[in-house]
């Protein structure tokens, strides 16, 4: 059914911290091992030593730079992008076929891949890009939250958390129960004052990004050199002012 | 967004379809069944050509086409799944109207049938056009003025067609270039709005917010998490040249409105309908033009992140 039923109480997902992320990849490495063999498996990869190799993955890490103008100052942000399980999922209400779905019981959004016919709206839908079509299996496949790896009484309970989880070397991604305020990841959220991403598009994602802590605005780190051609921003004493003068 | 040919297709020649349906029908209804049933019977085939090609080329453009009956199950949440329903629907019912006209041509109560058709056909389109306005993901098709084009432009294909087949078939109807030419303007001016506010981006998803972060930093990618290309930049991270988008929408206006009406104007003046034949095959590049843009000059939000 892809209605949203909007009452589930517990709400699964991520906290991920990009004050610590290092951007190693590692999330989105486990991530495609672990996957390969479950919900959704398989991740097809096509041409993977030719010229323009291809394939599904649910984690997807990106880097940026940040310019605070401002303050002149920058930082490199790792981003590691997956699906962060929206209360209001898009990608859920579009499917026509009943084979996108929002858990009751805990707010998973998963596809089944037998009833998907391939028509890729939901991935439209998406604003994130979380969906990713896989070109063999002729389906829409996305992050399961490890659904068969949490729940997994083989495991032992240490290890019943996300892959990706799992992975991160530095700690930078938790995991645990959003709609429950008094629960770690919820705390973590309202001590770091976690943020939605994309707010504006309503989708009320489940998952939380932490932003970076001290650097926003922090005039005493090392200034940006590549101003140089602005230099009226700058306080100049009597003599740079009239070297600059003559030299421009 | 990646233009595929088969939706750019399927929009533009069920479009038309649909709007060929709705034409014949008010025709039916206006003029009384004056058409013979030879004349009604070719026209409801190429329109029902037109639709089920449509689908058909909607369908093959499927991962899983063997399953598309699973689409018409979740009418009550998804658009997609509507206009399956909708189209659906209309068969059985426009078959039943051809068979009784069929018996008895004079047959006014016939009249209800066609209404129901009518509303059917609108309905598709209809849910064709929200399918694409409800994706608020897709800044450009976010707006009501997507689903006016998509009804505008059906019906004004339909109409435009449907009097050239009139016109082949030996009816010739004045009256119909009035409407021809008030949906002309309605349409263009719907295209217009559309464009201009496509060009005014007042969308609040940039690259920023999709990272969490206050509006006043400058977010620049440096290194993207896969050097070679995915499904996402395949299948949303078309681009067409500004420069060359402003042009084409100028190709596609002049052929989807100005040309064919500059023609229905001379047709008119010089009394030599038949000439009206060309509009039509204008309207028709003209509106794929259109419906190729649509899609072309869509970005997704997920661009941000690239
Ligand atoms: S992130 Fe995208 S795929 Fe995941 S629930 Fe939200 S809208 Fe759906
Ligand atoms: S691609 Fe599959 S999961 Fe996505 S909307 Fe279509 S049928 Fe539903
Ligand atoms: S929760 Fe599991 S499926 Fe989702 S990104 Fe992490 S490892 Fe991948």
């Amino acid at each position: 059914m892809t209605s949203l039923h909007n009452n589930n109480k517990i709400k699964l997902g991520l906290v991920i911290d990009l004050d610590i992320c290092v951007g190693c990849h590692a999330c989105a490495v486990s991530c495609k091992e672990w996957n390969s063999g479950g919900h959704s498996a398989p991740l097809t990869d096509l041409n993977t030593s030719g010229e323009n190799p291809d394939g599904v993955w649910f984690n997807r890490v990106h880097t940026f730079e940040i310019l605070d103008e401002e303050s002149d100052n920058g930082y490199t942000l790792n981003f590691p992008r997956s699906c962060l399980h929206c209360d209001d999922a898009p990608c859920v209400t579009v499917c026509p076929t009943g084979a996108s779905y929002k858990r009751e019981e805990d707010g998973i959004v998963l596809v089944n891949p037998d009833a998907c016919i391939g028509c890729k709206l939901c991935s439209w839908a998406c604003p994130y890009g979380a969906r990713e079509y896989d070109q063999v299996e002729k389906v829409m496949k996305k992050c399961t939250l490890c659904v068969d790896k949490i729940y997994n009484s083989n495991l032992p309970e240490e290890s019943r958390v996300p892959a990706c989880v799992s992975a991160c070397p530095t700690g930078a991604r938790s995991f645990g129960d959003l709609g429950d305020s008094n629960s770690q990841v919820s705390k973590l959220v309202e001590e770091r004052k976690g943020v939605d991403l994309m707010p504006e598009q309503e989708t009320k994602p489940v998952n939380k990004y932490l932003l970076p802590k001290r650097r926003l605005g922090n005039t005493r780190n090392a200034p940006r050199m590549n101003n140089f051609n602005n230099l009226e921003n700058k306080k100049l004493n009597i003599l740079e002012r009239f070297v600059d003068k003559i030299l421009s | 967004m990646h233009p595929a040919k088969s939706i750019i297709l399927f929009t533009t020649i069920s479009g038309m379809g649909y709007g060929l349906i709705i034409s014949l029908l008010i025709f039916q209804i206006y003029v009384g069944h004056t058409l013979s049933f030879i004349s009604y019977f070719l026209t409801f085939v190429v329109s029902m050509t037109l639709v089920s090609g449509g689908l058909l080329s909607s369908t093959l453009h499927l991962g899983h086409p063997e399953r598309a009956h699973f689409a018409l199950t979740q009418w009550r949440s998804s658009w997609l799944s509507r206009e399956g329903v909708f189209a659906i629907l209309l068969y059985p019912v426009i078959a039943i109207y051809t068979l009784l006209f069929y018996l008895n041509p004079d047959n006014r109560s016939l009249d209800a049938l066609s209404i129901i058709i009518i509303l059917i056909a609108i309905a598709t389109i209809f849910s064709t056009g929200k399918i694409y306005s409800s994706l608020r993901a897709i800044y450009s098709w976010n707006t009501e003025l997507t689903t006016f084009n998509y009804l505008a432009l059906g019906g004004l294909t339909g109409l435009m067609l449907f009097q050239s087949l009139l016109l082949l078939m030996g009816y010739n109807l004045a009256n119909v270039y009035y409407y021809l030419i008030i949906l002309i303007i309605f349409s263009c001016i719907g295209k217009i709005l559309y464009w201009v506010r496509l060009d005014l981006n007042n969308t609040t998803t940039n690259k920023s917010t999709a990272l969490g972060l206050k509006s006043q930093l400058q977010v620049n990618l440096l290194e993207s998490p896969h050097d070679a290309s995915n499904f996402l930049l395949k299948e949303m991270g078309y681009k067409v040249a500004r420069k060359h988008s402003k042009k084409l929408r100028k190709i596609a206006l002049l052929f989807a409105f100005i040309l064919p009406l500059l023609i229905i104007f001379l047709s008119i003046v010089l009394n030599f309908y038949h000439i009206t034949i060309l509009a039509f095959l204008f309207m028709i590049m003209g509106v794929f033009m259109e419906r190729w843009l649509f899609f072309a000059e869509a970005k997704h939000s997920v661009m941000n992140y690239y």
